[in-house]
């Protein structure tokens, strides 16, 4: 009997050596780092070309001139509000120019490839040429077209198109 | 209480029992305190030598960070692929007191990804790269989901190290101000 209790209070011994050593050997310390991020609204518009040509043309056989450049690529890059408006507008400084002599820009028209752009007819009031919500990247490409005309003066025109990308 | 239901046990049985039993109860109770005593005593003894090996591997950890914010700022995500925390680089000291066989990690989770509202930045866009001895180089990503090494030894005393922090910028991102809460856990055993 004296042996059965010699034995047991070794094992309880020995249990409680082991549990005592472990509790005192690990150790622990922790630190908390909080990470701010900020992103502010940005917005970024590359147009493949800085300039369109439209080429002379026989009215008969070439109502509609192409622009040499056709097609033009067109990339929108935003940073925005989740549920924010984006939109692209295109807005011509006046009409075709050349000399005295004009052509009305509203026969400029042009096409659009790519999710949320939009085609539409030149003008010197601001024409949606796109629309889209929040952030991201958006390609696509425009197509622009001049209405040709036996009515239009010899000359060399010109005039220039602004485009522009918000993002709020 | 396992003695005093010993013993009440036994006074039941000596309440109708004879001389005989009355001594057999008696050698049992006087067995019953030694057996008691045996383990106690054992116990005592155990818990004093384990208090004094305690004391002299006595083992501690300490966690010091040069900062308790990172920041990182709006960038054009097309000239600055990877925005770098204007804190950079963070001093990180680990001193650790134990034998020399002690193992010492030290670690970081992310309580979640970078919160702005209802918009979200994962936190894995977040990553460092450690300089210094035991400090694990990466580059490395935080996570949310499991704890990250960020370095380890073996051994006592004073490791001092930098962590470089840096998050992949991106158009998809809404604007806001992101945040989120990442804690190191530094363990020796």
């Amino acid at each position: 009997m004296r042996k059965v209790t010699a034995v047991w209070a070794a094992a309880v011994a020995c249990l409680a050596l082991l549990t005592a050593s472990a509790e005192g050997w690990a150790a622990t310390d922790q630190q908390s780092l909080t990470i701010n991020a900020t992103v502010s609204a940005k917005a970024k518009l590359t147009l493949g070309v800085a300039a369109i040509n439209f080429p002379d043309a026989d009215p008969d056989s070439v109502p509609s001139i192409a622009a040499t450049e056709n097609p033009v690529s067109v990339t929108v890059k935003t940073q925005a509000g989740s549920a924010s408006s984006v939109t692209l507008t295109a807005q011509a400084n006046g009409d075709l120019d050349s000399g005295t002599d004009t052509i009305d820009i509203t026969n400029v028209t042009w096409t659009a490839t790519g999710a949320g752009f939009v085609g539409g007819t030149m003008d010197t009031a601001a024409q949606s040429a796109g629309a889209w919500t929040g952030s991201g990247r958006r390609d696509g490409t425009f197509s622009y077209a001049l209405a040709n005309s036996w009515d239009y003066t010899a000359g060399s025109y010109s005039q220039t198109v602004v485009y522009t990308l918000t993002a709020p | 209480m396992g003695r005093q239901v010993w013993n009440n046990q036994n006074r039941q049985a000596g309440a109708g029992g004879t001389v005989a039993a009355q001594r057999a109860i008696k050698r049992g109770l006087a067995i019953g305190r030694a057996r008691a005593h045996t383990i106690l005593v054992a116990l005592g003894l155990s818990y004093s030598i384990a208090a004094l090996s305690g004391a002299a591997h006595a083992t501690s950890a300490r966690l010091d960070f040069g900062v308790s914010t990172l920041s990182f700022p709006s960038a054009d995500p097309d000239s600055v692929p990877v925005i770098r925390a204007v804190e950079n680089p963070v001093a990180v000291d680990v001193t650790i007191n134990g034998p020399h066989s002690t193992i010492s990690q030290l670690t970081v989770q992310a309580a979640g990804d970078l919160i702005s509202g209802p918009d979200q930045i994962a936190i894995d866009h977040v990553g460092w790269q450690g300089q210094g001895e035991g400090f694990v180089p990466g580059p490395a990503r935080l996570s949310k989901d499991e704890p990250r090494l960020v370095g380890q030894w073996v051994g006592k005393g004073a490791k001092q190290g930098s962590l470089r922090f840096g998050m992949e910028n991106s158009w998809d991102y809404a604007a806001g101000v992101y945040s989120q809460t990442v804690v190191y856990t530094l363990v020796a055993y």
